[in-house]
């Protein structure tokens, strides 16, 4: 017989055997992978919250009829507060909630009560907040967890006072010292857009789009913000002697790029369209989204190409440009001298192709981005991150050539079109036709081409860069990483921005000898300026009015301009803050009037009263 | 003689250079008590203290109450809706609430602004820590200036329940409270900056004591080891030497992770601006007293209260009870980790009794009479007990035999049910069901055999396949299994935070808390997590190496009492059975702990022993360390042999 001990040894034997088995597995398990993903996305929330958000939005936009009952997994007192959350939150009756939490319970997905309230939390708040949608809840519940990943740090303002925005200051690991954006009013735009942008960049890297290495400045600028800020003001009380166009507009836009490095130095925006482009997603920058027809601003693009062709002696283009097309008895309408240039009119007959060298120097200057038929984000590019168009994203603008083929299109004659515009023949529907109507569309401004106040301010931009040999650059809302450059133009372009940019001038400019008219812009110039720009007084631009037969945008007015705020200054006489000094300035202004608003060019109205305020120290 | 002495001098020695080494390491270790942000804070507070006289005491409990003119419990004060008649409430006092809601927003948000201005006064501007304090504080200011000029261009006649509920969210913000609807419960959530407006804000203590502690602890550590030591090696020599000095160097690992945490943990986040971990090294400070005094309390005494092992001996079903009622007891009023202390140190105990007790006449029932032991007999057995007691109805021996040896299987698988369904059913803790029930199979296994011990886990799979369903199991399965895609970040950070330390770890003292964009490592991680901080510390091949290293020497201390047990007499073989399962206790929370860091299996929540913090990680490893030392030093009187034993 086996002794007590001998048993009690083998079974403690195999225990043994047993625990050093597992410290061998445990040993051994070093061995094996490890994750390397390092997004965290929790799968089964995000199904439980879209499920929560699907079943709010589904009765809230349609009366359903009552399904089979389900028991929810929630009962009593949490059952109540769910409901009365659901009640609260969509001022709906107790049955409509009751659907709700029903039509989502009768989902397989849920474990607890817990879980389902807390879905249904987060699907009220987002839901709340314009954000439901699949993809952003996705979006919102994304982290990245990578230890090495570092939260953007934000900073705003200027050099010697500068403005913690987002981030840990200790991370940022910056010396100097840091104030924070509480100390701007509550009312700023500065604080608000800077709050937006700086959440946005937070949200963005938390969830592995975006990703800063280095402290970032934002390049709005408070000084300007706050300026612009009196023109709110001034709305709010009805009251704007000095710029009385304001109260007329139901929505204006306005944006100002620093030319050198392409950052936004400022943007103001009013009206309905901006609050709904604000919907588009948090810190986005209504200025920079609300989309016009550019109307004569387009015709800098074609005058670009008509220099760049050498073809013309460049007073003629540059008189062109200051009237937005020829003013006398000369032509039959304004824009004739323009669209006949447009269809190749002097060479009937011959493939055109200045409307394709048009497209391609506007791709060259960013226009046209992301142009795919189902992409409604056509010609924006990310303010944030370039590539990055969901995150706070700009439109810079679309010309509508894009089924121009590449190889030029015969035109018709201009005439024949022209009657046939008048209604006096029937139009062809030849591939001729087509082309013909898209460049003449396309040169006036019109038709599906679109801009924006900062495609505006960027248009200008991109031609004085080109003039200085410098390669195109896309607008930023970041001063500190290197702008992204667009393709160099080569240059047979410089020359041709040098001619455009004279004509911008003569815009300002009031009548001269052996042209009619002055320059589109010259009642505006005289209102705010005082004296006339006879001399070079530091400012170029180019005005737009869509015509009154738009149904949509009629009357809109488009204003584009360059500001060398050290020849303004000198002309002027004036002191600009020195923030601005010796900088080149590039001013973008939509104007959209009321229906009963006064027949005023408001956006160059605004555009230069704009100048003029910003560049002043004092008050305006 | 001569050697005896020469041995005593090496020891005094190596004790003196393994004390000095440890504290010499605590010294250039342990983080400096300055570098924590809330001791700097705490300097600032104390240097431009916020006046009391502007404080305002409202709560968003008596907003709610007096806004809707019920009990809390009567309505979802987050929308101001009655639950019994589903629709909003407005009570007469709902103006005056109102009013005294702004008036606490104004006030309160005037103390912050206080706050922001003692943090730019007193606080150097080369103090990141305060600096980046202040900025966010200011942020969060400017936000709350926001919401609160939101609510005043209100007219009080006119607001109504949306307004109310913006105003009760933005008082619980300002409160640093929590509202949890569905149980109507407020709470405090206590890393909030309105912490440091309360009238004694509690940071103040806590830097003290995290000072006082670090201050201390290069002489504690240097007290504890030399004491633990010098005991060891005057109950067991060498192997006492060498397991306190293993004792005192785990101890003070963890002791000096759980300082790095108090100091650092949170530096960076915008989520933990007060560090949450603030007081762990001053709790962790206490647990070293009161673990080193159990150890050796038991140690030394073990012999003296080694007569008291009989009586529950023979009263196996009083002690089974009174071990419940502990269990019960600590779980409820101790929590949870206490709670679980207590019922793996009862089964050890109650394993360590009955195997004592019963192990010798099962083993000679099973050999002479193995009828008697077939797994339906002891079944069956049970329904006899009660004519046992009648003399006149005749009971088959083999029966009667099986009736005394089914006592012992049905009083432990008795408290191991109840204690078993208490800590997983009742007090939700599966990691301590998980140890226990391990360690009551083992004492099945050693006592009664392999076909019994089949049956069981083949009754305790059964259950633990039940618990697989749970909702609580499933969500621990699915972090086990995929954590990027888990319902919580945890084991996601934590994988992070282990990929990031790379092979070599972070370098001690600048241990990764929290990522440079602020995410930090979840706070539970001093107790759960401590396997996952090893790695991070020491990297994962160090942390495998220490893993197999501290259970090998589990094993061979749990052999050598298994041995004790099995070759001496007398009490001293309930003590060493019961370290042996003590010893048990402690290598499965290892195995369990490393396993469920490393992801091989779900995650129960318990901590790894001696290194995680709390007295729960260390109460049954000291008292088993104790109990080895107190049978390694008892003299060798009543060696059975190996004959007589069987």
């Amino acid at each position: 017989m086996k002794s007590y001990s001998h048993s009690l040894s083998t079974r403690a034997r195999w225990l043994y055997l047993f625990a050093l088995t597992l410290i061998a597995l445990a040993a051994a398990w070093q061995n094996s992978p490890r994750n390397s993903d390092t997004i965290f996305t929790p799968e089964q929330k995000i199904r439980q919250i879209i499920t929560a958000g699907t079943a709010i939005q589904t009765l809230q936009s349609q009366a359903q009829p009552a399904a089979q009952p389900v028991t929810p997994p929630c009962d009593g007192r949490s059952l109540k507060v769910l409901q009365t959350n659901l009640m609260a939150a969509f001022d709906q009756d107790a049955a409509s909630a009751e659907r709700q939490i029903q039509l989502a319970a009768s989902e397989n997905i849920w474990s607890n009560c817990q879980h389902f309230s807390q879905a249904f939390q987060e699907a009220i708040h987002m839901t709340n907040a314009g954000n439901f949608s699949p993809a952003l809840v996705k979006e919102a519940l994304t982290e990245d967890v990578t230890w090495t990943r570092r939260v953007p740090c934000l900073l705003g303002g200027s050099p010697d006072q500068p403005l913690f925005l987002a981030g840990h200051p200790l991370q940022c690991r910056l010396q100097m010292r840091l104030n924070s954006i509480s100390t701007h009013p509550v009312t700023s735009s500065f604080r608000q857009l800077a709050s937006g942008i700086a959440n946005t960049a937070t949200m963005a890297a938390i969830s592995g789009r975006w990703s800063a290495t280095k402290p970032q400045w934002i390049s709005l600028q408070p000084v300007l913000q706050t300026k612009l800020d009196e023109w709110t003001v001034c709305i709010k009380n009805q009251s704007c002697p000095n710029t009385p166009e304001l109260l007329h507009l139901r929505n204006v836009a306005l944006v100002v790029l620093d030319v050198k490095s392409g950052a936004v130095l400022a943007t103001w925006c009013h009206g309905k369209a901006c609050k709904r482009a604000q919907q588009q997603g948090p810190g986005v920058l209504p200025a920079t989204l609300i989309e016009v027809p550019p109307a004569s601003t387009a015709k800098l693009l074609f005058a670009m190409t008509i220099a760049a062709n050498d073809q013309l002696e460049p007073l003629v283009l540059q008189r062109q440009i200051k009237t937005s097309g020829q003013d006398d008895s000369g032509v039959s309408k304004r824009n004739e001298w323009w669209e006949k240039q447009a269809v190749c009119a002097n060479t009937p007959n011959r493939r055109c192709l200045l409307p394709v060298k048009t497209r391609e120097l506007a791709e060259a200057f960013g226009w046209n981005a992301h142009c795919t038929p189902s992409n409604p984000g056509c010609g924006r590019w990310g303010l944030l991150a370039f590539d990055r168009t969901e995150l706070i994203p700009g439109q810079v603008g679309r010309l509508a050539l894009n089924s121009l083929p590449v190889q030029g299109a015969v035109m018709l004659d201009w005439k024949l079109y022209e009657d046939i515009r008048q209604g006096k023949r029937k139009p062809q529907g030849t591939d001729s036709y087509t082309s013909t109507s898209l460049a003449i569309q396309a040169v006036i401004g019109a038709g599906d081409s679109r801009i924006s106040a900062l495609g505006l301010a960027s248009l200008p931009m991109q031609i004085w860069r080109t003039a200085q040999g410098m390669p195109a650059t896309l607008p930023s809302l970041l001063t500190s990483p290197a702008p992204v450059n667009l393709p160099v133009l080569g240059g047979e372009w410089a020359n041709a921005a040098s001619i455009v940019l004279a004509g911008m001038r003569k815009v300002v400019q009031p009548p001269e000898p052996g042209w009619q008219g002055a320059g589109t812009a010259v009642p505006a110039w005289t209102r705010e300026m005082k004296q006339p720009c006879i001399m070079p007084c530091g400012v170029w631009a180019k005005t737009g009015t869509v015509g009154k037969s738009d149904k949509v945008f009629g009357g809109t007015t488009t204003f584009s301009a360059l500001v060398d705020v050290q020849e303004w200054s000198q002309w002027s006489g004036q002191n600009p803050s020195d923030m601005l000094k010796n900088r080149i300035l590039a001013i973008g202004v939509v104007a959209m009037p009321e229906a009963q608003a006064p027949r005023v060019h408001a956006a160059s109205f605004l555009g230069l009263a704009a100048i003029r305020q910003l560049l002043t120290l004092q008050a305006p | 003689m001569k050697s005896s002495s020469g041995q005593g001098i090496f020891a005094a020695i190596a004790l003196m250079a393994i004390v000095g080494l440890l504290g010499l390491m605590t010294v250039a270790f342990f983080p400096n008590a300055s570098a924590s942000r809330e001791v700097s804070l705490a300097h600032a507070l104390v240097a431009r203290p916020l006046p009391e006289n502007t404080s305002f005491a409202y709560t968003p409990e008596a907003l709610c109450s007096e806004w809707t003119g019920l009990q809390t419990s009567d309505v979802d004060c987050r929308n101001g809706f009655g639950l019994d008649t589903m629709s909003p409430r407005q009570g007469e006092q709902a103006l005056a609430a109102w009013e005294n809601g702004l008036k606490f927003v104004h006030l309160q948000v005037d103390r912050f602004k206080l706050l922001a201005l003692s943090l730019e006064i007193a606080a150097p501007e080369s103090d990141d820590n305060l600096r980046g304090l202040r900025l966010i504080l200011q942020q969060r200011i400017g936000t709350w200036q926001e919401r609160l000029a939101d609510l005043e261009v209100w007219d009080k006649e006119t607001v109504g329940v949306a307004q109310y509920a913006r105003l009760f969210y933005l008082m619980l913000d300002l409160n640093g409270s929590s509202y949890d609807a569905a149980n109507n419960r407020f709470g405090v959530i206590h890393r909030h900056l309105a912490r440091l407006t309360e009238p004694e804000p509690a940071v103040l203590q806590r830097a003290t004591r995290l000072q006082t502690a670090l201050t201390w602890m290069p002489w504690a550590i240097c007290c504890v080891s030399a004491g633990l030591m010098l005991l060891g090696w005057w109950r067991a020599k060498w192997t006492g030497l060498l397991l306190a000095a293993g004792f005192s160097a785990i101890t003070w690992l963890g002791l000096l992770i759980a300082a790095d945490a108090s100091v650092h943990f949170g530096e960076g986040s915008t989520v933990f601006l007060l560090n949450p971990l603030g007081n762990q090294l001053a709790r962790q400070h206490h647990v070293l007293w009161i673990g080193s005094a159990t150890l050796i309390a038991t140690a030394v005494l073990a012999s003296k209260l080694s007569t008291l092992v009989q009586w529950p001996l023979k009263h196996l079903k009083v002690t089974i009870l009174v071990l419940l009622a502990a269990i019960g007891t600590t779980y409820q009023f101790l929590g949870s980790a206490m709670g679980s202390e207590t019922l793996k140190l009862s089964m050890a105990v109650l394993a360590g009794l009955v195997t004592a007790a019963h192990g010798r006449s099962v083993h000679l029932a099973s050999k002479l009479a193995p009828q008697s032991m077939s797994a339906f007999r002891i079944f069956r057995v049970l329904r006899l007990q009660h004519r046992q007691q009648n003399k006149d109805v005749s009971i088959d021996a083999q029966d009667l035999i099986s009736m005394h040896l089914a006592k012992p299987i049905y009083l432990l698988a008795l408290f191991g049910a109840l204690g078993l369904a208490m800590a997983a059913m009742a007090f939700q803790d599966l990691g301590a069901a998980l140890v226990t029930a391990i360690v009551a199979v083992c004492a099945l296994f050693l006592v009664f055999g392999a076909r019994i011990t089949a049956a069981v886990l083949v009754l305790m799979g059964l259950v633990a396949a039940g618990l697989c369903q749970t909702a609580k199991m499933q969500e621990r399965i699915a972090l086990m299994l995929d954590p990027m895609r888990a319902s919580v970040s945890d084991f996601a950070r934590l994988v992070a935070f282990s990929n990031a330390a790379q092979d070599s770890g972070f370098p001690l003292g600048q241990m990764a808390w929290c990522n440079s964009g602020g995410v930090c490592v979840p706070p539970q991680v001093l107790s759960d997590y401590m396997p996952t901080i090893l790695s991070g510390l020491f990297g994962f091949d160090s942390t495998v190496v220490y893993f197999c290293i501290f259970l090998l020497t589990i094993i061979l201390m749990g052999r050598f009492m298994l041995h004790e047990y099995m070759t001496r007499k007398g009490p001293v073989r309930t003590l060493a059975i019961t370290a042996f399962y003590l010893l048990v206790c402690t290598g499965v929370q290892t195995v369990i702990t490393f396993l469920g860091n490393w992801r091989i299996i779900p995650l129960t929540g318990i901590g790894a022993p001696l290194l995680s913090i709390g007295l729960s990680s260390s109460l049954v490893p000291c008292i088993a360390l104790g109990l080895f030392l107190a049978v390694k030093g008892w003299p060798r009187h009543f060696v059975l042999d190996r004959a007589d034993a069987a």
